[in-house]
């Protein structure tokens, strides 16, 4: 009894170290980013429940748009050095790219490809920040992002 | 070392702490091997992160660009300045800031190939309250370390100063035809 114990529990911790050795380095950070693909317009519109959290930052940032729509949601899990593309409404990309971190910020590239810029930038979890500018259907796009450890 | 340390060494090394605490956390540096260690590494990312787009900066004679930003930061400020009271949030004006940035943009046509923007910081927003609510994320500073741009459209970097108002990278989208001239064209 107490060997097939001790045999179940060797299988047990091999396999959690098996696990622990053969997951990616990056997936373990668990880090995650939030992105909402918002189409802002100058019509009068009736406030996305779906935004009600940014509306006001929404408000701030973008002063001359008064109608503010959420298009798509993403909830992107990064690992360091990949890759991730999501697809805009507008027939473009964003890309981001997760670069580590450093301290308490992160580092990211976010890249709008068709348009061959990249941004390097660092960032706080939990904090909001935006790409905005590319056109769509009488208004623009503004990307909302917001980074979770 | 805690976040508050690692805002800290952030902002001595951007300049942002008076001489006096500049002094005091100097002087933690020096006793601290992982305070130090933090900001060589820092000071190396920043380097590595700026170092692709160095060359392309030096090409570019963004003197026009600052002179044009600043002019209507300017007039911002002015504005706010005449107001009578704070107000809760900044309602919307027309045209807005961006509009009148991509106005003079089209006007003095220069050719739209800023290699890349440095990162300007913008502080225009009035606000009342600045505490967060429970259910709203916080804002704040999200910082832009470089910016390449190999295409011919506009970056804006929009930072704010302090924590009111999230960071904003604009990509100006010129793509609608009919606005931009053929080369060799005279804009107006």
């Amino acid at each position: 009894m107490k060997t097939n114990r001790r045999r179940l529990l060797s299988v047990a911790l091999g396999g959690l170290l098996m696990l622990m050795v053969s997951a990616p380095a990056g997936a373990a950070e668990g880090i995650r980013l939030k992105v909402s693909v918002v189409h802002a317009t100058k019509t009068k519109g009736k406030a996305d429940p779906g935004l009600a959290h940014i509306h006001r930052s929404l408000q701030q940032a973008f002063g001359a748009y008064t109608s503010f729509k959420r298009v798509a949601k993403h909830e992107l899990s990064l690992t360091k050095g990949k890759k991730i593309s999501i697809k805009l409404p507008n027939r473009k990309s964003a890309a981001v790219t997760y670069k580590g971190k450093v301290g308490a910020q992160h580092l990211i590239t976010l890249a709008i490809p068709e348009s061959k810029v990249n941004v390097d930038l660092r960032a706080l979890p939990r904090r909001i920040f935006y790409q905005a500018g590319l056109k769509h259907k009488n208004g623009i796009l503004i990307l909302a992002f917001y980074l979770k450890e | 070392m805690t976040d508050q340390d690692f805002e800290l060494l952030h902002r001595f090394l951007d300049g942002e702490l008076s001489a006096e605490q500049a002094s005091e956390f100097e002087a933690r540096l020096e006793n601290s091997p992982e305070l130090a260690g933090e900001r060589e590494e820092l000071m190396q990312v920043s380097a590595l992160l700026r170092e692709d787009i160095s060359t392309e900066v030096d090409a570019v004679d963004f003197s026009s660009f600052y002179a044009g930003i600043e002019a209507q930061l300017a007039g911002d400020v002015f504005d706010a300045a005449e107001e009578p009271a704070p107000v809760l949030a900044r309602e919307p004006v027309a045209p807005s800031l961006m509009d009148r940035a991509r106005a003079w943009f089209q006007q003095s046509w220069r050719p739209l190939l800023v290699g890349a923007a440095a990162a300007a910081a913008v502080a225009v927003w009035i606000v009342r309250d600045t505490q967060p609510t429970n259910s709203a994320p916080l804002n704040g500073p999200v910082y832009v370390d470089a910016v390449s741009n190999q295409g011919n459209q506009t970056v804006l970097i929009s930072m704010p100063a302090e924590n009111e108002g999230a960071t904003v990278i604009w990509l100006l989208d010129e793509e609608a035809e009919g606005t931009q001239p053929l080369d060799g064209e005279d804009p107006i």
